[in-house]
């Protein structure tokens, strides 16, 4: 066991390396002088000059790579433009992201789970046209248009949730599921629909194979078989999909945190792009990178414990 | 002398009383004499997130909002957007041979910080804003050569060269005063703690939501400051931000999209207060920028526009600025034809702006030119409006027989373009300084860090040389009357329109004001 997690984090390692190398060229390939961006609408050239000097622009790409790699692994990615810390920005902006793609994956897995379930035991009937036909809206409407739609009807309108923003959990435990409502549906909304037709194929593919007919000829009851034999092992390919949305919800929530307000790390992202923040949207690529190179290891982990097939043959290769 | 009889009489003490109520209810129903109520949160929505909370090092417009009203400056403007003394005690004294300015300072003031504000915190604040590496304050600045604290409440600017625009550069984020306590415990990350003299003190960013402040207990006015609290939301996505508003999870708005006009404009629980703005929007012509900005001298580069000057002409006759208000912006602009606005006390009343077309001198100044089948390539922004204009020029070019070839640009890549001397002809704008130096000669001036355009003019530059060095307004009104005649006529850059800004305020709030800078100031705000 422990020489397979070893394996599999070594690869993890070698995968960040070459993200970041990829980030810091990629940010560099964007057309457009980063001084220029960061000097202003004055754009005087000595003092572009100077802020090309201040941020080392003015140093060949490698040297920028290597001062900026050794920092981060110490966990100092530099200070962006605002003259703020970029680790401390960071840090402070994850947990909004990660507590929305949280509610988001619970909402959506909680929907898609019980959809899928639904549909594949009554297969070919209403209630599975009925969860196909609302994944498929799930999955064709934009999160923009939805959000902006329950913004009008539930806070314009009814006055009953906020429009926008953050308030933290430990600060206001109701605030903060209030604020937090209508952007992990919106967003979760997306998720449910690919878990539900994940769920869906494999509990088909699994209530027609062997074991299950076996389980049926022993005499058990349809929720034993069901939820101790089919829903066990359809799960294995559902977690493989959560664990990939989780990343791609992190990355995902931005126009979710946009429509919101919401000061999470997608906008932060944007927000760096847009201003050329080279600091910031290098520690923001790599954190991202790291979170779904930790996401995928953590789902590895726990492929094994759930299929230990894989265990055995992991080990042995 | 007739007696009044008791009938009269009554009916002169009823006519009185009549008066008096209709007066008394009139003056009740202005704002003025209304009470305010002390105390409360106002959230205003801004559309970007600030760069440092540093007036040194700061550069976005944002940032001047969350400064008014935290760090004060020594001139300020007013609802004229004339230049009035803020922490200055009077108008700047410029010395006989007009390189020394005398500024006198008010007496009896503190920092947020509770130490006080003196000539010796001027003189550190200045030298910094001058001297700091990257500091954005270095250009605004450089007529200066030093600065002296005399006593506690004068300081002396001794000047390179004469300077007309630098009292409006000190009533700009160049005449903002730090705490020097603060300076000295912070140094170059003073934008984390920021502390000035102002009606709020600095309390917390959390970046890319929200700044907030809350209400001195040092400011010398505090009597006039209402709120308590105040708190700068960043909601950068316009629709959202407008639905906020109506949702009145907000109060006011910065700068209502288009899209979202119509709607605040019905809702009945909220205003909208709107101001024409000091800066304008335009289109560079590259005449003589070949080898890059501020490569000296420039060369003429060749082009159609930049060779012929009839062709330049046509190139702006042919545009109907009236309709592209119509057709581009739903009539939300003001049609414009130079650098200064006409809401500033610097624009020429005289000046003859046509805002129509005239096709049939387009085409006779495209046969004049004597280029067949002229064409150029206008780089542009790539968002919706961008390209709606692009269009529109396009279109009302192609009538007079000019071929555009729309570049649609991502924005810092357009400015090392336009840098680079990469362009044929550049949509821009420049959101506007309130002395017309700022906008005109940076763009136009041999030696203008911004002119792009590469334009060289002796005539000119003598003209905007002088402009700096004259004390007299009435002087300086003259030469950037002479100025903005040359630059219409030569066109190094055709001026189209100037912006209006529209802000959303909640009915709930009073005292917000909005002038030509499109700055939103609610330090004096109350709620009803």
């Amino acid at each position: 066991m422990g020489g397979f997690i070893l394996r599999k984090a070594g690869a993890a390692l070698i995968v960040l390396f070459l993200a970041s190398v990829l980030v810091f060229s990629g940010i560099r390939a964007i057309p457009g002088d980063a001084a220029l961006a960061l000097g202003g609408e004055e754009r005087d050239p000595a003092v572009t000059a100077q802020i090309r000097h201040k941020y080392g622009l003015d140093r060949p790409v490698p040297i920028q790579y290597l001062h900026w790699v050794g920092l981060a692994v110490r966990g100092d990615l530099g200070r962006d433009s605002r003259e703020l810390s970029v680790s401390h920005t960071i840090v402070t902006r994850i947990p909004l992201t990660l507590e929305l793609a949280g509610l988001s994956l619970l909402i959506g897995t909680l929907i898609g789970a019980v959809a899928g379930v639904l549909a594949a035991i009554r297969h070919g009937r209403l209630a599975d046209y009925l969860s196909n036909g609302i994944a498929l809206i799930g999955l064709s409407v934009p999160h923009f248009w939805l959000g902006l739609l329950m913004i009008i009807e539930f806070s314009v309108n009814l006055h009953w949730l906020p429009s926008g923003g953050y308030v933290s959990f430990r600060a206001d435990p109701i605030g903060n599921l209030r604020h937090m409502a209508m952007p992990a549906l919106v967003l979760g909304t997306g998720l449910s629909a690919v878990v539900m037709r994940q769920m869906r194929s494999a509990m088909l593919e699994s209530l027609g194979a062997d074991y299950v007919r076996t389980a049926r000829a022993k005499g058990l009851s349809e929720w034993s078989v069901v939820c101790k034999h089919a829903l066990r092992n359809s799960l294995i390919t559902v977690t493989t999909i959560i664990g990939l949305q989780f990343g791609a919800l992190i990355s995902g929530a931005v126009i979710t945190e946009t429509i919101f307000g919401i000061a999470g790390f997608g906008r932060l992202t944007i927000d760096a792009v847009s201003q050329r923040d080279y600091a910031l949207i290098q520690g923001v690529v790599l954190v991202t990178a790291a979170g779904y190179v930790l996401v995928n290891l953590a789902v590895d982990v726990l492929y094994s414990f759930l299929n230990p097939r894989i265990r055995i043959s992991g080990g042995a290769a | 002398m007739k007696s009044i009889s008791g009938r009269g009489a009554l009916l002169s003490l009823l006519l009185a009383a009549v008066v008096c109520a209709i007066a008394v209810g009139v003056a009740g129903a202005g704002g003025k004499s209304r009470a305010v109520r002390n105390g409360g949160m106002l959230t205003i929505a801004l559309a970007e997130d600030p760069d440092a909370l540093d007036p040194t090092l700061a550069r976005t417009f944002v940032g001047r909002m969350v400064f008014l009203h935290i760090c004060e400056k020594l001139y300020d403007l007013n609802g004229k957007l004339q230049i009035v003394p803020q922490l200055a005690a009077n108008l700047p004294q410029v010395s006989g041979d007009k390189r020394t300015v005398t500024i006198k300072l008010r007496k009896g003031i503190k920092f947020n910080d509770g130490t006080p504000f003196n000539a010796r915190a001027v003189k550190i604040s200045v030298d910094r804003h001058r001297t700091l590496t990257a500091s954005r304050r270095a250009s605004e600045l450089s007529p200066v050569d030093s600065v002296d604290a005399v006593g506690a409440s004068t300081v002396r600017l001794h000047l390179k060269e004469p300077f007309a625009p630098l009292a409006a550069q000190l009533a700009d984020r160049a005449g903002m005063i730090m705490s020097p306590a603060q300076l000295d415990k912070l140094g170059t990350r003073f934008a984390t703690d920021p502390v000035c003299v102002g009606p709020f003190s600095f309390v917390s960013r959390t970046v890319g939501d929200r700044i907030v402040v809350k209400k001195s207990q040092f400011y010398y006015a505090k009597k006039k400051v209402h709120l308590s609290q105040i708190v700068f939301r960043i909601i950068n996505e316009p629709t959202a931000a407008a639905q906020a508003l109506r949702a009145h999870d907000v109060d006011v708005l910065d700068r209502i999209g288009p899209t979202e006009l119509s709607a605040i404009q019905r809702d009945r629980s909220l205003s909208v207060v709107q101001a024409t703005s000091i800066g304008y929007q335009g289109i560079t012509i590259n005449i003589g920028n070949k080898n890059g900005l501020l490569k000296l001298p420039y060369q003429n580069v060749g082009s159609a526009l930049s060779a012929h000057a009839a062709l330049r002409e046509a190139f702006e006759v042919a545009i109907d600025r009236q309709l592209l208000n119509k057709v581009v912006f739903q009539g939300q602009v003001q049609p414009g034809c130079g650098p200064i606005a006409p809401v500033s006390p610097w624009f020429n009343g005289k000046t003859r702006c046509n805002i129509h077309r005239d096709l049939k001198r387009a085409k006779q100044l495209v046969a004049r030119s004597g280029v067949r089948n002229p064409s150029v390539k206008l780089m542009i922004g790539n968002d919706q409006v961008a390209a709606r204009l692009g269009a529109f020029i396009q279109a009302q070019e192609k009538d007079a027989g000019i071929e555009v070839a729309l570049q649609p640009t991502e924005f810092v890549a357009s400015l090392a373009k336009a840098d680079n001397g990469n362009f044929d002809a550049f949509a821009i704008g420049w959101s506007g300084r309130i002395d017309p130096d700022g906008n005109i000669y940076n763009f136009v001036h041999t030696k203008g860090a911004q002119n792009d355009s590469g334009y060289s003019n002796g005539r000119l530059d003598l003209i905007l040389d002088n402009a700096r060095h004259a004390t007299s307004a009435a002087a300086r009104q003259k030469l950037y009357n002479a100025a903005v005649s040359t630059i219409r006529s030569t066109r190094p850059l055709i001026y189209l329109y100037h912006a209006k800004t529209r802000d959303g305020v909640s009915k709930k709030v009073t005292g917000v004001q909005l002038y030509g800078d499109g700055l939103i100031r609610a330090q004096f705000a109350a709620f009803k």
